[in-house]
């Protein structure tokens, strides 16, 4: 069994990507990285005012950024990056049917920590 | 020896053992030839441990002459999911890349069945890193998919894939397998087996393949129900290896033949499910009526799958980290678990922390639901097993995890699957039956219960 899916959404299901978003993933993907220049270039005020001011990339393009900078190799094609654009797609989502849960201050997660004596 | 064997339970071999009507290498030997000429076929069998198993099945036959008894287990062959350390012996978690892999170690788990006398025969297949990568087809482990014991057209059930197949299919009397969310439960339902998820923290994972350290559970997968709390009370209690395991030595309890047990179903159990698992559970509901008064109710609303998902991406991305960055993960068998582990490392934190905190919710929502009952009832899973050669999402009704095996393993539920009936095709359907945790013995006190007036557990494939 795929371990975990079963929420009722699954990744397949995610669908509607940005065309540019997914255009500019590819960009990132094929080595023309948003660096500090390009970062520099989305947020350059517009030339002129009557042009819209330039949007920055979508959470879904940036957390593929990271992804690829932080690991790069050679298998990630066009294809597959969509792929994974699609799944961090997903986890957005999901964590948005987390949210409608309320929780207070007081909820605690589930985490276990246990100092351990030391053996004399 | 008799072919009938093959599917004999472990009470009975341990019974003809003491009896002196095989030897333990009589039956190892017999175990062994099974794994040979059968195993290929399923796709079950990862490594064969012949000259070990010998050695073992001859020190048990020893002691045994020496009158040491070391309890039901002693001198019965078993096999384990590849995903447990075994000192000498590859252990693969069913990876190309890591098929060679050396732990030079035992798991905890094996050094208890070893104290129980147990004899290794074999490491079973399994799906490529217990599944955690989001495989969505059969072909998903580089030992080849997983067939079923009773239609080797059929999926064996994932990610214990092996374990589920060869336990079915009498390759070995029992198994060990693992879960973190659905892997004993599904190959368990799959081939007829009764599958034990144990309460998260009954048994020891030292030396198991962390997918989810928060999630995973160890458990047996057998022909009965009575093998399962057998094998159960062997693996069960504390390991100092192993902090997140609580509670002291698992002690069988003894529940009085005539109590009457509180069982709850689920409002809406029976929608979008096979008919044959429609009409075998309402089958199993008529003699459950019989030894258990029934209440109808409804899961709490809570995202069960959010959380679960959640929490796995995350903890498997940290497991996981180094297969990806090195590179090893493009060598997986399966082309969508390549890439199925890279969103999950750049998950914030925070949604991390949060399915945390709404699990602590599913935690108490489902101890509240549980409180002055025995165990709810539902089906296992929505179908029977579907095509080998076909992704899962083109089965006549997909292929999911059902909210109770999702809610169960969020709040570390303990629960027991067992063959309730057949399909049309003579495929296997089950039962569940999830309580509350820490009382594995309530549901193997009701299992047996069902399979002393049934008789699903006692049929098997025609193999050899």
């Amino acid at each position: 069994m795929p371990e975990g899916i079963g929420s009722g959404v699954t990744r397949s299901d995610v669908t509607g990507l940005h065309r540019r978003d997914f255009a500019r993933c590819l960009v990132l993907g094929s080595g023309a990285a948003l660096g500090p220049s390009g970062f520099a270039a989305i947020a350059a005020p517009p030339d002129n005012d009557t042009q819209d001011p330039p949007k920055p990339p979508s959470y879904e393009a940036l957390l593929l950024t990271a992804l690829v900078q932080q690991y790069p190799a050679g298998e990630l094609t066009d294809g597959v990056l969509g792929h994974i654009y699609q799944d961090i797609a997903f986890d957005r989502i999901r964590a948005e049917q987390l949210a409608q849960v309320a929780l207070t201050n007081a909820d605690e997660p589930a985490l276990w920590f246990q100092p351990r004596p030391v053996a004399s | 020896m008799n072919p009938e064997l093959a599917f004999a339970p472990v009470t009975e071999l341990g019974q003809r053992l003491r009896k002196g009507e095989f030897t333990s290498l009589q039956l190892t030997e017999f175990f062994l030839d099974r794994l040979k000429q059968f195993g290929p076929t399923y796709n079950a069998v990862v490594t064969r441990t012949d000259d070990l198993a010998r050695q073992a099945a001859q020190q048990a036959d020893e002691e045994r002459r020496a009158g040491q008894d070391r309890g039901p287990l002693h001198g019965i062959p078993y096999g384990v999911k590849d995903l447990l350390a075994t000192k000498g012996i590859p252990t693969s978690w069913g990876a190309a890349p890591l098929k060679d892999q050396i732990i030079d170690s035992d798991a905890t788990v094996i050094q208890k069945l070893r104290a129980a006398g147990g004899v290794l025969v074999a490491k079973l297949a399994m799906v490529e890193l217990a599944g955690g990568f989001g495989y969505r087809q059969a072909n998903c482990t580089f030992t080849g998919p997983g067939r079923n014991a009773w239609n080797r057209d059929r999926w064996a059930g994932g990610s214990s894939s092996g374990p589920g197949s060869a336990v079915g299919a009498g390759l070995v009397p029992f198994a060990i397998g693992s879960e973190t969310s659905g892997s004993i439960i599904t190959p368990a339902c799959y081939n007829g087996l009764s599958g034990l998820r144990p309460t998260y923290g009954r048994v020891s994972r030292h030396g198991a393949m962390a997918l989810s350290w928060s999630l995973d559970k160890i458990g047996p997968m057998c022909r009965t129900v009575e093998d399962a709390a057998t094998v159960f009370a062997a693996i069960a209690g504390p390991d100092e290896a192993d902090p997140t395991v609580h509670g002291g030595p698992y002690q069988i309890a003894t529940v009085s033949p005539s109590r009457r047990f509180r069982c709850l179903v689920l409002s809406g159990a029976e929608e979008q499910i096979q008919e044959a698992v429609k009409a075998n559970y309402r089958q199993s509901l008529k003699m459950l009526g019989e030894m258990a008064d029934i209440q109808e109710t409804t899961l709490p609303d809570l995202p069960y799958g959010a959380v679960v998902s959640t929490i796995i991406a995350c903890e498997m991305a940290a497991a996981f980290e180094e297969l990806i960055r090195s590179g090893q993960v493009w060598e997986l068998t399966a082309p969508e678990d390549r890439w199925g582990g890279h969103s999950g490392l750049v998950i914030p934190a925070k949604d991390y922390i949060n399915a945390q905190r709404v699990r602590t919710r599913i935690q108490q929502a489902m101890n509240a639901c549980l409180r002055g009952y025995d165990a709810i009832v539902t089906p296992t899973l929505t179908t029977v097993a579907g095509p080998i050669d076909t992704e899962f999402r083109h089965w006549p009704k997909g292929f999911s995890s059902t909210p109770i095996g999702t809610a169960g393993n969020a709040a570390g539920l303990p629960a027991l699957t067992l063959a309730n009936g057949f399909d049309e095709d003579g495929l296997p359907t089950g039962l569940l039956l999830t309580g509350k945790p820490h009382d594995e013995a309530t549901l193997f006190a009701l299992g047996q219960r069902l399979q002393q007036v049934t008789n699903w557990h006692t049929r098997h494939p025609p193999v050899g």
